[in-house]
């Protein structure tokens, strides 16, 4: 549906967007995840049209976006970060400018504008103020007609940019379930720098950092593939004198234990966390048997989306400081032997020798 | 195509300034009316379409010019025109047409005028013909480079000012010629873009004049359109 390759795109000095590559299929429902900055409103202005890359290609439903871009255009229905409406309009009006505008009259598939509109509004449920200024909309409302906006054309893609950026929490709620239900005959791309939105919404995940693509994967494969097999929750029957957390403590490969509290009789919960690339279940299993210590219950404490963001980053900007300091290192290597050459040319390198030689005798 | 320019006459005719700009081009002009046909005890309407309308036309697309491009820039509808399926011919073309037909509504007080004259005195068709036909051309040309001002910048103010700045720059373009070499300055005397409208209010209809709006308003929409295409590409 969607397939980016080599995007790029440079303000002035600045990297917005370094070369990224992504496919996405029909009926996919993708996040785009990344702090402030990481590139993600540009990526979106680039596949939709409103900008222009650098480099790459963007290809919409079949459609190469440079060549062909109105039919590229004409699969998309984008709701930006702040929604392109005009406040000086009623609802029905913009709607109808919208129809328009996307030339909906002259698509066959498309209903007659009245049931059209009508069928858009009845599903971001915005019906009760069509006949109302944009103006004196809430917030709320605003994002829903937006998203009408987009709806409009019934197009196969939905991109929306921070939907529900300034939403209160109810809106939020809202917005999140119209999204979902939008997405189950559509392709959405949707981007959030909040976690636990893309979390709820999104099959797979696309990290961005600094314009780089940090990771991709599906929504659930990224929590296990960072560590969820590290750390457990685990309940035990031991008896009341056992020093169960000293002593599992103790077990090789064992990072960090952390005593919960007691929520059944003669029980005790605690959070056991392994040192990376370590298995501990078996051993925990077989000294807690041998002590005859009965495991009621061993929870996989996948890692939170923000942890594993933080994480991801942070290993990003490690990765990019080592690559930039072995560049250096081999920049160093290349131009020493040269500098080496050229000092044995001009025969002062046996010099200089002997002039350090002498300074550290004096 | 059409979508914008219902957008932009919708849009026009909702918002105070709309009938601001229409009370303002209204008044002017009748003054202008008093001043060179009625105090003049003539029926001649080529002194009241000449100098002092233009300086109304300039005010009229320099308030004008501000919608164009900089207030959707500046309130981010851009975005939905810039990725709906139209091209950005269509869409200067749209924005165009709507500022003509605006302004042209608000030039509909001339018929009250000419009606007067029919009352009162003969009127020259001949004459109003051609000074309408100059009429549309002069603001078609004013309204592309307004155009093309809006879509330099997304401060609706700088967009009014800059743009009632270089018509003013060409009104008086001629002034400047006699710093310079002879043939830029010939070319400079031949830019006036009230020279050109001579011609109009003396009821001739001449080519070079009809070529030169012509032409400036091709040049200038062309310019729009290449000035938002880099904008996206910068």
């Amino acid at each position: 549906m969607i397939t980016v390759s080599g995007l790029t795109k440079r303000y002035g000095n600045k990297i917005a967007v370094n070369n990224i590559s992504f496919t996405i299929n029909q009926g996919d429902i993708v996040g785009i995840l990344g702090p402030n900055g990481a590139g993600k409103t540009t990526t979106m202005n680039m596949i939709t049209g409103y900008i222009s890359s650098h480099a790459g290609k963007i290809s919409v439903d079949g459609h190469d976006l440079l060549e062909e871009p109105s039919k590229a255009k004409a699969s998309i229905g984008y709701l930006p970060e702040i929604p392109p409406l005009y406040h000086d309009m009623t609802v029905r009006e913009y709607l109808s400018f919208v129809y328009d505008l996307k030339g909906c009259s002259k698509k066959e598939n498309i209903k007659k504008k009245k049931e059209h509109l009508a069928e858009v509004c009845e599903v971001v449920k915005i019906t009760g103020v069509y006949n109302r200024l944009i103006k004196n909309l809430s917030k709320g409302y605003k994002q829903r007609v937006g998203l009408a906006q987009a709806l409009i054309g019934d197009p196969p893609i939905l991109i929306l940019d921070e939907p529900t950026a300034g939403l209160d929490p109810k809106e939020i709620v809202e917005i999140r379930n119209l999204i979902k239900r939008l997405g189950s005959r559509r392709t959405v791309l949707l981007s959030s720098h909040i976690l636990s939105e893309v979390q709820a919404i999104c099959e797979r995940i696309i990290i961005m950092n600094e314009g780089f693509i940090v990771m991709d994967a599906l929504a659930d494969d990224l929590t296990m593939r960072m560590g969820a097999n590290s750390r457990y929750g685990v309940r035990l029957a031991a008896p009341e004198d056992a020093d169960v957390i000293g002593v599992l403590g103790a077990l090789p490969g064992v990072a960090k234990i952390e005593y919960v509290g007691s929520f059944e009789k003669g029980t005790i919960d605690f959070i056991i966390e392994a040192e990376k690339k370590t298995d501990i279940r078996r051993l925990l299993f077989e000294e807690c048997a041998k002590r005859n210590w009965y495991i009621l219950m061993i929870t996989p404490l996948g890692m939170s989306l923000e942890d594993i963001f933080i994480q991801l980053v942070s290993q990003n900007d490690e990765q990019r400081a080592l690559e930039a300091k072995n560049r250096e290192k081999e920049k160093n290597a290349r131009s020493a032997p040269n500098n080496n050459a050229e000092e044995k040319k001009d025969g002062k390198i046996g010099e200089v020798k002997d002039g350090d030689k002498n300074d550290g005798n004096y | 195509m059409t979508a914008i320019i219902k957008r932009e006459l919708v849009s026009f005719f909702k918002n105070p300034i709309g009938w601001f700009v229409i009370a303002i081009y209204t008044f002017l002009s009748a003054i202008l009316f008093t001043l060179f046909v009625i105090w003049q005890n003539t029926s001649y309407l080529g002194d009241y379409f000449g100098f002092w309308l233009f300086f109304v036309d300039m005010i009229v697309v320099g308030i004008l010019s501000m919608r164009f491009f900089s207030e959707e820039k500046k309130n981010k509808t851009d975005q939905l025109l810039l990725t709906s399926p139209i091209s950005l011919y269509q869409l200067v073309l749209g924005k165009f047409f709507g500022a003509l037909i605006i302004f042209l509504t608000c030039t509909c007080v001339n018929f009250f005028y000419v009606l007067v004259i029919d009352i009162f005195g003969t009127v020259d068709y001949g004459c109003l013909f051609t000074n309408l036909i100059g009429t549309v051309l002069v603001i078609s040309s004013m309204i592309a480079i307004g155009l093309f001002v809006s879509a330099l910048t997304e401060s609706t103010i700088a967009a009014a000012a800059a743009t009632i700045a270089i018509l003013f720059f060409m009104f008086v373009i001629d002034f400047f010629a006699m710093f310079f070499p002879t043939w830029l300055a010939d070319i400079l005397m031949h830019g006036n873009i009230y020279a050109q409208f001579d011609d109009f209010t003396n009821g001739i209809l001449n080519l070079p004049p009809i070529i030169y709006y012509l032409s400036v308003t091709v040049i200038f929409l062309f310019l729009a359109v290449r000035m938002i295409e880099r904008r996206r590409w910068s």
